[in-house]
């Protein structure tokens, strides 16, 4: 033996076997924890990611909500506010944030979008005109993706002051506006509830139109109904 | 052995069981920071659900601006709130207009296991 292995300077097969056996060991052992390391590790910037853009999401969508303008459709007989509220969109009319480099009233259409990885909360907007401020004309631009992955959201609303009235899914009371706003986030895949609703109260702003404080589109004195003109 | 060695500049097994397990024990380390994150994203997800459940809690309340503010409590959820009111005191108080009475609003909101947030803030009423 000892003078064959100096002869030769190798490994016997035992000797071979046990290291390839040792570090066949060594390396599953390492990769597996590695492996896993690796996994727990994108579930984290998954669920973080997804966090953050439920969150942003919701805020910008919160922050819009909560400064509607009431501006009233005299156009329309009865007259109507700009508002439509729907389970999967929701349109009203806001004076952009100055930051957004618009400037002025801007209508603002909120709705849900299927696409490729899920549903996406998206947002558009366009000029608002008095002269002809109907939705259906608005040009709608700037698409902003407030949200996307596998979250659905649904829009509801309720009555100013109406504590125990059901949430509605349409808003069909065009001559006021709903005080609340709620948006449900649920997962698109289980449909369970991802994040516990979120309520917006619409700011109560001095209207425009109460410059007059006898126009009919000055709701002060009516709990915020719009009166048809009397003539 | 040493003659081997020259020959042949390898490692001996020594050398790459230890370093296998230097390997080892810093992959662990990383596995025990994943597990603390992960938790950590669990409590985020703790704090932003209970940050909607307060903020839409308060939005309700403004959506009753002739209702009586008292103490009250619910649940939404996996969770539970509860708010505390009491009318207003110190220099808070001495700013409100005459026939209105300013109130401080303690709102506390609990998930389980143990979280829970605490919001101040402040509401008139007449």
């Amino acid at each position: 033996m000892k003078h064959r292995s100096s002869q030769q300077e190798g490994f016997t097969l035992i000797e071979v076997l046990v290291g390839l056996v040792i570090s066949a060991s060594v390396i599953a052992g390492l990769t597996t924890l590695a492996s896993s390391v690796n996994i727990g590790w994108s579930q984290v910037v998954r669920k973080l990611s997804s966090q953050e853009k439920v969150s942003t999401g919701l805020a910008i969508a919160a922050g819009d909500i909560s400064r509607i303008q009431r501006i009233a459709d005299r156009q329309s007989k009865p007259p109507q506010f700009h508002f439509h509220g729907q389970p999967s969109s929701i349109t009203f009319v806001v004076q952009e944030r100055p930051a957004s480099g618009a400037k002025g009233l801007y209508w603002v259409h909120l709705f849900s979008r299927q696409t490729s990885s899920g549903t996406a909360l998206i947002r558009v907007h366009a000029p608002f005109y008095t002269t002809d401020g109907s939705a259906a004309a608005a040009k709608w631009a700037d698409e902003v993706v407030l949200s996307e992955g596998g979250f659905s959201f649904s829009f509801s609303y309720k009555r100013a002051h109406g504590a125990s009235d059901a949430w509605l899914y349409d808003w069909r009371e065009h001559d006021t506006l709903p005080g609340l706003v709620r948006i449900q986030t649920t997962e698109s895949r289980t449909g369970a509830q991802a994040y516990p609703p979120m309520v917006i109260a619409l700011k109560v702003s001095a209207e425009a139109a109460c410059v007059n404080i006898e126009s009919p589109a000055c709701t002060m004195k009516s709990l915020g109904k719009l009166m048809s003109e009397k003539n | 052995m040493d003659k081997h060695r020259d020959g042949e500049n390898g490692f001996t097994l020594i050398e790459v069981l230890c370093a296998a397990s230097i390997a080892a024990f810093a992959i662990a380390g990383l596995y025990a920071s994943l597990t603390t994150s992960l938790r950590a994203t669990d409590r985020l997800d703790g704090h932003m659900g209970a940050r909607i459940t307060a903020r839409s809690v308060l939005a309700e309340l403004d959506n009753e601006p002739r209702d009586i503010l008292r103490n009250r409590h619910g649940t939404s959820g996996e969770y539970n709130w509860d708010l505390q009111v009491e009318p207003a005191s110190g220099d808070l108080a001495r700013i409100s207009p005459p026939g209105f009475q300013l109130y401080d609003l303690k709102l506390t909101v609990f998930w389980a296991p143990q979280g829970h947030i605490e919001i101040n803030s402040v509401r008139m009423r007449q």
